[in-house]
């Protein structure tokens, strides 16, 4: 080894081979994508539209918690906490200034009270909603990432579930701008399929461009070995502070959907039961892929349709329960358990959907690829404050 | 707040963090020598506040009722080892942390459908239901045994630890797994110990809890878990004492913190309780009684 | 030939430095855990371009003085200059990105990534992206990307571990797993390169082949390197300069003829031990 070698010169242009190939896979994905949402829109009644919507907002959100969790392996619990803070900012927004009068909220500053998207066309107040969403909760991230993003293991997930405890808690007692446990109702309904599968494309594009690049890698190297990660000059807060962030934006800007989507917003709904079928979504798809993340997004929007012929409940998909889930979230969590013992890395593991299939076509030079089996969050080993403490 | 009022809370503050000793016992048991956090502890709480009941409701005594409870609530306590965790035994926290959680939610929902949702009165013995009045403070007897029997199990929970072979082999596993086993300590065993004293633990808290409270119902175990965990972080991960200081402060934290803040405030407690373990995790993560060293490298 | 990586854009005047001076200075510097002296007064003028061996026994401090320049564990006494610059207390990945890389004696790999993106993750200190050029995919991005990919290809290819690049890391064996933290650590672009046991588990062709690649890249890139080893034929005929540490001190100096016949240093390996 000690004798000078050359770079193969095709040895970087291979790997950039597929680039043809692969994005003409996209473009047929996503134009079948769209038949199929335009024939969804069109034929399909009001409730099984829904559902088709659901998928795409629960997707969203898994992809932004596998963003956060999945490449950092910082686990966090406190996702929901800025899907609800994402829902409520998008209700107080588009509300028709009459009807926030009329539900009491004397502590809404005068300006929000009267702030009015009535005249505005839907799609640019949902948007506008799901803007403002998404920075209102990166924001919140920023002030409370700093401190949290420094612990590990399950320091951070218990740390995190304090957090949507505190949300939850202001979302229940802050009736003069939240209505309490009540909610807030008459919210429009503005989502269509379109909004909902735009943004869960923007999410994944983002989740994605970030995993394949410096940033992303530094994510992963940082759940692998933080110590190593680190060694090669990883600014391991910085990188679990970018992934903390962005997963906030976009499952800040995935709350006005649902809100807009559900008609009401209410504490209920944005708290343990919603964490953790999000949190079954992503381990079922594999942590830290996004492709897995939107399979055990689908699945689990859909499962509980088919499971629903075996109670008596009415419930309109995880993120929107009624009084009972009863069988179905039984079901759920036992499939979770029998997930965790038997197939710990999910449908996945790190894995993308795809994307090795198109890899393979340029010459091979991998030597033994070896399956290492990955499991959730490994490396997690370390210290209370060992993270990026110092 | 005067000093009446003071002495009353200070009765009411012990006997809540007398009933999160109990649970925060258990939590940390398990957690010392699984490094699982068991969210599902609150649940087998709610089974054994729920088997007390229906035994009540069978028309027997309530000290028979009682030990019945906690027998039942420690076979579903070993039932849910066996079941869920011993699989994953060895599994990165977090998988062992979200395991937990399938647990509680299966349990909690299973509950549901069994019960129902409404809460049901519980059958406190009228004896303990009284109030007594001592130099102008009233005292709930409910508290004086609740305080009274938390100490009395600890107490036999201290003698266990440190005077059996079993208490002995389970100190030994919490401090360090690997060496306990390779001096031919059977950690199943020691594990399944675990399960069987925080689960009794659990029930009688369960009953206390329903005693306190006059009512119990499906999702009562959520609270209570989550407070004596924060519990078991104060002290530190995984020692007992330290969760029992850790569970007595946070009774009293809470207590005097609704006696003291206004009003209107005083539905965050909840909040303040875990902004207040947030702050801890941050500067304290080793608890209070805990000291660490840097991991080696 | 000569694709292989160098270390422009690190101009050797920017760093302010030249042969001969203090590349890096630890003064007094001390390590205790709970009371146990793994380091005690320990001191260090290492001059540019020397490769200096730290030898002893197990338990010796060795790996802790790794740890501490490397600021990982915080010294509880001293102070550490790297040139001019006191580093004392700076986060490692700080200490890093000043140029001071290091290997680990239980193999730190990052296991389920690629073998290539292994090495791009620590190229990445010095070529990066911005935020919003990777999230538009801006051509800048794909170049620097591109970029990355040949310098990553240079490094594995220099130890010969060209054909793995897509294995992931964990899959590899043991032998190439060392070589593997070897090419992260000079993918970071160092001045200094911290060895720790680089040789443990070779045997003796490798560790042959092993010295002479650390020959050579210390020529190529003009490195400073230390390198803790227990396996004395390495030391031996690589090292200008050896010290001896026990019990947490330094108990000998001095070139390998002078080691080699020094009593304490004897006395050390096999008289208390
Ligand atoms: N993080 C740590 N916590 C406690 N003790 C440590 C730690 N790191 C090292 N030590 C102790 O410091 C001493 C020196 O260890 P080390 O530097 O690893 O020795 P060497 O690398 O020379 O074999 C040993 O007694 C070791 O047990
Ligand atoms: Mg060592």
């Amino acid at each position: 080894m000690a004798s000078v070698p050359s770079v193969r010169p095709g040895a970087t242009a291979s790997r950039h081979r597929g680039a043809v190939p692969a994005l003409a896979a996209v473009a047929l994905a996503l134009t079948l994508l769209a038949v199929f949402l335009a024939y969804a829109d069109a034929s399909f009644n009001g409730y099984r539209l829904q559902i088709v919507t659901l998928v795409a907002i629960n997707a969203t959100i898994a992809v932004a918690l596998t963003l956060t969790s999945g490449f950092t392996g910082v686990f966090s619990l406190g996702q929901i906490g800025f899907l609800a803070i994402g829902a409520y900012v998008g209700a107080l927004l588009n509300l028709a200034p009459q009807w926030k009068s009329e539900m009491f909220l004397p502590g809404l500053p005068g300006w929000l009270a009267a702030f009015d998207t009535t005249g505005w066309h839907p799609q640019v107040a949902l948007l506008f909603a799901c803007l403002v969403g998404g920075i209102v909760a990166a924001t919140v991230a920023t002030l409370v990432g700093m401190p949290l993003m420094r612990l590990s293991g399950h320091y951070v997930a218990v740390a995190t579930m304090g957090f949507l405890i505190i949300v939850h808690s202001v979302a229940n007692n802050w009736s003069g701008v939240t209505r309490g446990a009540r909610g807030l109702s008459q919210i429009p309904s503005y989502t269509n399929v379109w909004a909902a599968y735009g943004c869960a494309l923007v999410a994944i594009y983002a989740a994605w461009r970030l995993r394949v690049s410096p940033y992303g890698r530094a994510m992963i190297a940082s759940r692998e070995n933080l110590i190593a990660a680190r060694a090669v000059g990883v600014n391991v807060h910085r990188s679990r502070m970018i992934a903390f962030v962005v997963g906030a934006f976009l499952t800040g800007a995935a709350g006005p959907l649902l809100a807009h989507q559900i008609g009401s917003v209410a504490p209920s709904a944005y708290y343990f039961t919603t964490t953790f079928n999000v949190v079954i979504m992503v381990v079922l798809g594999g942590m830290g892929s996004i492709s897995g993340a939107v399979l055990g997004a689908a699945i689990m929007t859909l499962a509980p349709e088919y499971l629903r012929g075996v109670e008596d409940g009415m419930d309109l998909g995880p993120l929107s329960f009624g009084a009972l889930f009863g069988l179905s979230q039984i079901i759920l969590a036992i499939a979770f358990i029998l997930v965790m013992i038997f197939r710990p890395q999910g449908f996945f593991g790190d894995r993308e959907l795809g994307l090795g299939l198109l890899r393979r076509r340029g010459p091979r030079q991998d030597g033994d690829e070896a399956e290492v089996t990955p499991t959730l969050a490994p490396g997690l080993d370390v210290g209370p404050g060992d993270g990026a403490s110092r | 707040m005067s000093a009446s009022e003071f002495g009353q809370q200070f009765v009411n503050a012990l006997g809540l963090g007398s009933i999160y000793a109990l649970v925060a016992i258990g939590l940390a048991m398990v957690f010392g020598i699984l490094r699982l956090i068991n969210f599902a502890h609150g649940e087998v709480l709610m089974l054994g506040a729920f088997a007390a009941y229906y035994f009540a409701a069978a028309g027997l005594p309530f000290l028979v009722v009682v030990l019945l409870a906690v027998l039942t609530t420690v076979a579903i306590g070993l039932l849910m080892e066996r079941v869920a965790y011993r699989g994953i035994r060895g599994a990165p926290d977090v998988a062992l942390l979200l395991t937990s959680l399938a647990v509680s939610i299966a349990l909690q929902n299973g509950a549901l459908l069994a019960f129902d949702a409404q809460p049901k009165p519980f059958p406190t013995p009228a004896a303990i239901q009284e109030q007594l009045t001592v130099g102008g403070i009233q005292i709930s007897v409910t508290n004086l045994v609740t305080v009274g029997v938390a100490l009395l199990l600890m107490a036999l929970l201290t003698l266990f630890v440190t005077r059996t072979r079993l208490g002995t082999a389970m100190r030994a596993t919490a401090e360090n797994a690997m060496a306990a086993q390779l001096m031919g300590i059977n950690l199943s065993t020691v594990i399944v110990a675990a399960f069987a004293i925080g689960s009794a633990l659990a029930a009688v808290a369960g009953i206390l809890w329903g005693a306190r409270v006059g009512r119990i119902e499906p999702l009562m175990g959520f609270i209570p878990v989550l407070k004596a965990f924060v519990a078991t972080v104060i002290g530190g991960f995984g020692s007992i004492p330290g969760a029992v200081v850790g569970a007595y402060l946070l009774g009293f934290g809470e207590i005097y913190l609704v006696a003291l803040l206004p009003g209107e405030l005083s539905g965050y407690r909840d909040a303040f309780v875990f902004a207040a373990l947030i702050v801890i995790l941050l500067f304290r993560p080793q608890g209070i009684l805990g000291s660490s060293e840097p991991e080696k490298i | 030939m000569e694709a292989l990586p160098t270390t422009d854009g690190r101009l050797d005047g920017e760093r302010g430095e030249r042969p001969g001076e203090t590349a890096l200075r630890a003064t007094g510097v001390g390590r205790s855990f709970r009371g146990l002296h793994a380091l005690t007064d320990y001191g260090l003028e290492l001059r540019r371009g020397e490769i200096l061996g730290v030898i002893g026994p197990n338990g010796a401090g060795k790996t802790t003085l790794f740890n501490v320049i490397t600021g990982f564990v915080p010294a509880t006494a001293g102070r550490i200059a790297l040139g001019e610059r006191d580093i004392t207390g700076l986060p490692p990945d700080r200490i890093a990105s000043l140029g001071v890389a290091r290997t680990f004696q239980n193999i730190r790999l990052f296991g389920r990534m690629s073998v290539l993106d292994n090495v791009k993750t620590a190229q990445q200190l010095n070529r990066r992206a911005g935020f919003w050029e990777t999230l538009v995919t801006a051509p800048t991005f794909v170049r620097k990307e591109r970029e990355l990919d040949s310098r990553a290809m240079g490094h594995l290819e220099s130890l010969g571990l060209g054909r793995f690049q897509s294995a992931l890391a964990a899959s590899l064996p043991y032998g190439s797993q060392r070589k593997l933290e070897i090419a992260r650590a000079l993918a970071t672009e160092p001045r200094i390169l911290l060895l720790d046991e680089p040789a443990a588990g070779m045997n003796a062709q490798e560790t042959a082949e092993l010295t002479e690649f650390i020959r050579e890249i210390h020529g190529r890139f003009g490195l400073t390197v230390v390198v803790v080893e227990h396996d004395m034929s390495l030391i031996m005929r690589l090292c200008q300069r050896i010290q001896v540490l026990n019990y947490g001190r330094v108990i000998a100096e001095g070139t390998p003829a002078e080691i080699r016949t020094n009593r304490t240093v004897i006395e050390a390996y096999l008289g208390t031990e």
